[in-house]
């Protein structure tokens, strides 16, 4: 029986390997080397030396390790119906408490974005331009309305005409041209589009409202898994 | 005549998941040399291998209704080398790393049978070079470790290792590659160089 040797000394003697090829002897002793890295490697064992001794070490290394004694099963490893009944401890899941911390990190992004676009569009007139800034209608009494009025038609008091103006829309005097058109008297009041700034304002106070929500919920959740995890581990 | 063969791995599984200790149990003696084996390469100590086999049965046990491959050994020897990174961790945890040369005796690790064609010289020297291949591979990170152990001393190809390590043929090829380069290294540092060398 050859026994079973290794010895380093041939690549420590200053015969360094390629670097190029040296990469490829563990997949060729391996016999796991490309097919088309086969034939060119084989090429350049036959004429290098160096590469030849490299092969020869990494065969003579690998051939020890495979020899090394498997060691005897020192009992049987079957299952018994006690061992198979005992619950092991729960590992806790960090999964879930982690998403819920990703989540609040999400909303809290969410609602600084959010506010750092309220502020801007507060001081932007932009989205309100194009917006009507004044606008009259007319009551069934023929009184002439004006403001933001919602569905229902205005109330006496605010009968008499009045311009609003957008907050900062830079809006001259209201004329009868520029208030748009206008009911006749006896016409049923319509109510007018919304004005954007109003809804804008709105969705961005709920969005704001929505975002704080959930961070501080998914916060909370995080918070609250862990702690029951810890309890019942304990 | 009746049929002598065993019953095949994935019917095995099945009637395991389904859920039949005896057929599990069979899985066990069919798979607990190898499973045993590779703890021990990986871990380099005899109670620390029979602790993270045990694991590793029971894990599977509980995981066996989740088995959908058909490469029984792969998915075992994959939950082995997971229950011996644990074992690993946990032993380091508690304090001190594994005395190496309390496992390393022969009296201590229950070696395989001498081979009757070797000579008690050629034993004695084979088994000085395990003892020091086995202290080199303990030095070596876990996943270089662990790829040699399969592929020198299981015969493992790439493809399977990769797929028993979740990382591509690539991968293991570089880890191969490295842990040998180290193992050579470290060899070489602590003048392991079996006399009467041949090559």
């Amino acid at each position: 029986m050859r026994p079973v040797t290794w010895s380093p000394i041939q690549i420590l003697d200053g015969l360094r390997p390629h670097s190029r090829w040296y990469r490829e002897v563990d997949a060729y002793v391996d016999r796991e080397l490309a097919p088309r890295l086969l034939a060119a490697f084989e090429m350049h064992l036959g004429g290098c030396r160096r590469c030849a001794i490299a092969v020869d070490e990494r065969r003579s290394l690998k051939r020890a390790v495979a020899a090394m004694p498997a060691p005897v099963v020192p009992r049987s490893f079957r299952l018994s119906p006690e061992m198979v009944a005992i619950r092991p401890p729960t590992v806790p899941d960090r999964r879930a408490p982690r998403l819920a911390l990703a989540l609040a990190a999400l909303a809290i992004v969410g609602l600084v974005s959010t506010v750092v676009v309220d502020l801007n569009g507060s001081g932007h007139s932009g989205t309100l331009a194009t917006a009507p800034s004044t606008f009259q209608v007319s009551t069934a009494s023929g009184d002439t309305a004006a403001g933001p009025v919602s569905n229902q038609a205005a109330p006496p008091q605010a009968a008499t005409a009045r311009a609003i103006s957008a907050p900062s829309a830079a809006i001259g005097p209201v004329t009868p041209e520029s208030a748009g058109p206008r009911l006749d008297s006896g016409q049923k009041a319509v109510a007018p589009p919304v004005p954007a700034a109003s809804t804008g304002d709105h969705r961005l106070r709920t969005l704001e409202i929505g975002s704080g929500a959930l961070a501080v919920a998914c916060i909370g959740a995080a918070l609250v898994i862990r702690r029951n995890q810890r309890r019942r581990n304990s | 005549m009746a049929d002598t063969a065993e019953p095949p791995d994935e019917r095995l599984a099945s009637e395991a998941a389904a859920g039949s200790l005896d057929a599990f149990n069979q899985i066990v003696d069919r798979y607990q040399v190898i499973v045993f084996s590779v703890s021990f390469h990986l871990l380099g100590d005899r109670q620390a291998a029979e602790d993270a086999t045990q694991e590793t049965f029971l894990s599977a046990y509980r995981a066996i209704h989740g088995f959908t491959g058909s490469n029984l050994r792969s998915w075992l020897l994959r939950i082995a080398a997971n229950a011996s990174k644990d074992e690993l961790r946990r032993r380091r945890r508690k304090g001190g790393a594994m005395s190496l040369d309390e496992a390393r005796g022969e009296g201590d690790v229950p070696l395989d049978p001498p081979d009757t064609g070797e000579t008690p010289e050629a034993r004695v020297q084979r088994l000085a070079l395990a003892a020091e291949l086995q202290r080199a591979l303990d030095t070596l990170p876990f996943d270089q470790r662990q790829v040699i152990v399969l592929v020198d001393v299981h015969g493992f190809g790439y493809e399977e290792v990769a797929s028993l390590t979740h990382t591509s043929v690539g991968t293991v090829k570089s880890r191969i590659h490295r842990g040998r380069e180290r193992l050579r290294r470290v060899l070489t540092a602590t003048g392991t160089n079996s006399p009467g060398a041949a090559l």
